[in-house]
């Protein structure tokens, strides 16, 4: 329910708000380009993923030492810590690293950010990398358009980094009319309110300008002309550095929820630091003062001050939240948890079954009915065919000429839903029953094996099928949509013959009925072809259009076939050991094809009559 | 031929194994009887049917059943030559 009303009225307030206020269209713009830079880059990093990267990346961040100098040494170089924590967003959202792993890179990349307020400081040097922004989004473009799969990585990747910044460009765009109003000398309060409420500017100033290297430039700055207090400006850099989390918490919005526990750990990490350093600023400024003097920085040098005095709050932090990497990895995956999808689980198959092979074959058995019946839905489904109109009696036929009424489903989604856990635990339920079951058994696990693998075929075919189903079957063109839709009749046909098959008594004449399906598969799939034929002659249909249809006609063959092989060896499989009769009278392959070609298909009346 | 009717044979010779001979038989006769059944409700069907896509549907389903039901006489025979009848 909220989840309907959700996108409608987020949609009604963008609507207002782009009407209203240009600065918000900038905001939201920026927002929306940030999110899309996410995306772009989880693609490429996916692209990467079981590669070289991944490789080095593992390497790089497989210990402790490794993770931390890992953001130390990338935060230094691209003097963007938000940049590194969204890029490890993104590593962790395609699973290329742990959140361990990720968590090491933050804490290293809190580090690696306090070089930026030296290089302020001490060179009133500013590293704009966003400058960059353009290029890198011209050269990600030009690396997407090439037909590699790893440059094509490399391409989104390097848009994604391109959109961010243009994202981030945005941002402030929509924020600067805001930034202007920021004056700092209206808020000059001294002692601990002052503390707080100059932290609470840095937060703001920070998520404002998206860049903690911004708000510590701009508090450096002002310092230095004595626009603010020095303690002031110490709260100020306590607050940037909580307000940098803003850019990771926002890049996780579009990751998954390996990417919203990193995001969580940086905010809860810069919270308990930005606490401490604001708990403890008595003696962190003494000990900033000793060793200020102690490499020989001048008494009223603030500016330098003020980075040694980040550096060192940020170092004590990591050094003291060191020890708790694990219990917040443990506290993160229990309190932040995927999105519970219910799956559906085997009902039958235990262990303690696989102690009696009587008792294990009849629970596969009832296993490999439950994924067929799972099978059955997605299947007809698949083939935009209704289980109620399989099932009843009206005239399949009447499906022919009209257009196909789609049936949503998410042929891939489904199977993970109903197919895979049931899939997996019979073959391995199989196998382990086959192993200590004596040979008796063997023939009926083999053929249940083999039912559970032609299942899982028939929805591959069913897949390959449903594309161009999709299209053709609702087609205006008469003659490809009567084709398309004679697919879905004849296997409409055999789901309902096979359907009425479990109201037969003998498990043999079950058998033997399935060569009369067999037959009419076959039929059909000759009559199919030769009006294929015809249709081409008679330049009815493209080349294009008659090659699909002939693909299609083969995997509709393969779909009813895999879905025969499937109820005869379930069929087998309850037959009591060693009997032999359904295949003694089963008919071969070749008497099939001799009656599906037949005419008049009554070669042999009269012969048995009695 | 099969291992295992080979095997049926040997035993059916040597006058061992008649109990489940005769239930093979019976079961033989049973499907076989049931398939004589199926035949004539198709049969039936047939006669009524004025469709001609049906009917050649229902004929071939017919000679499907036929030559069924003469393979299971082949076999009914080779048991009853095993046995001796």
């Amino acid at each position: 329910m909220l989840g309907r009303i959700f996108l409608p009225t987020i949609s009604l307030i963008l609507c207002y708000g782009f009407w209203a206020s240009t600065s918000f269209k900038d905001l939201a713009t920026g927002v929306a380009l940030f999110l899309f830079g996410m995306l772009c880059m989880e693609e490429g990093f996916k692209a990467f993923s079981g590669g070289a990267l991944q490789k080095l990346l593992r390497a790089s961040t497989d210990r402790l030492w490794k993770s931390l100098s890992f953001g130390v040494v990338s935060t230094t170089l691209m003097q963007s810590s938000s940049l590194v924590s969204v890029i490890t967003i993104s590593f962790l959202s395609a699973e290329m690293i742990t959140l361990a792993q990720g968590i090491g890179i933050i804490f290293g990349a809190n580090l690696g950010t306090t070089t930026g307020a030296w290089i302020v400081a001490g060179f009133g040097l500013k590293v704009n990398i966003s400058a960059y922004a353009m290029p890198i989004l011209v050269f990600g473009v030009l690396f997407l358009m090439q037909s590699s799969a790893r440059l094509k990585g490399a391409g989104w990747i390097l848009a994604g980094i391109g959109f961010l910044f243009l994202g981030i460009h945005f941002m402030k765009g929509g924020f600067s009319s805001y930034a202007d109003q920021i004056d700092l000398t209206q808020y000059a309060i001294e002692g601990i309110r002052g503390l707080l409420v100059f932290t609470v500017v840095g937060i703001v100033a920070t998520v404002v300008m998206q860049s903690s290297h911004a708000t510590l430039t701009l508090i450096i700055t002002a310092l230095a002309v004595g626009q603010v207090t020095y303690e002031n400006a110490l709260a100020v850099a306590i607050g940037a550095n909580v307000g940098t989390t803003i850019t990771a918490i926002l890049g996780s919005i579009s990751a998954n929820v390996s990417g919203k526990r990193l995001a969580a750990a940086h905010l809860i990490f810069n919270l308990v630091t930005g606490t401490l350093a604001l708990v403890f600023i008595g003696p962190l400024l003494s000990l900033v003062e000793s060793i200020s003097s102690g490499i020989g920085i001048a008494a009223d040098e603030y500016t330098l001050k003020l980075a040694v005095f980040h550096t060192l709050f940020n170092t004590a932090g990591v050094l003291l939240m060191l020890p708790f990497i694990q219990p917040m990895v443990r506290f993160l995956e229990q309190r932040l948890k995927d999105k519970k999808i219910e799956r559906d689980q085997p009902r039958y198959l235990s262990s303690a079954s696989l102690e009696l092979p009587d008792v294990a074959q009849k629970a596969a058995f009832k296993e490999t009915l439950h994924l067929f019946d799972n099978a059955f839905s997605i299947i007809a489904h698949g083939m935009d065919v209704k289980r109620s109109v399989i099932l009843g009696k009206d005239d399949l036929q009447e499906l022919l000429e009209k257009p196909a009424e789609a049936i949503d489903i998410d042929i891939d989604e489904q199977y993970s839903l109903l197919i895979k856990d049931i899939y997996s635990a019979n073959i391995e339920f199989i196998s382990r029953a086959q192993a200590v079951s004596s040979a008796e058994y063997s023939d009926s696990f083999s053929a249940l094996r083999r039912a559970n693998m032609d299942i899982v075929a028939a929805i591959k075919a069913t897949k390959h099928l449903r594309k161009n189903l999709q299209v053709h079957s609702r087609s205006d063109n008469l003659d490809v949509r009567r084709e398309y839709n004679r697919f879905r009749v004849r296997f409409g046909e055999v789901l309902r013959e096979l359907a009425a098959l479990k109201q037969t008594e003998d498990p043999i004449v079950t058998l033997l009925s399935l060569d009369q399906i067999r037959v009419e598969n076959l039929a059909a799939a000759n009559d199919a072809a030769k009006t294929v034929d015809t249709l081409i002659r008679n330049r009815q249909l493209s080349p294009q259009l008659a090659t699909s249809l002939m693909n299609d006609g083969a995997y509709t063959r393969e779909l009813i076939g895999r879905l025969l092989d499937v109820v005869d060896a379930i069929t087998k499989s309850s037959l009591p050991v060693g009997e032999a009769l359904g295949d003694e009278m089963s008919l071969q392959i070749e008497d099939i094809a001799d009656i599906a070609r037949s005419a008049e298909g009554s070669s042999l009346s009269g012969k048995l009559e009695d | 031929m099969k291992l295992k009717k080979l095997l049926d044979k040997l035993s059916g010779l040597i006058g061992l194994d008649n109990g489940s001979d005769q239930k093979e038989i019976e079961k033989l006769r049973k499907v076989l009887k049931a398939l004589k059944e199926k035949q004539d409700e198709i049969h039936e069907k047939l006669e009524n049917s004025k469709d001609d896509n049906e009917r050649h549907k229902l004929n071939q389903k017919i000679e499907v059943i036929q030559r069924q039901r003469k393979k299971g006489l082949e076999v009914y025979q080779a048991m009853r030559d095993v046995r001796g009848d």
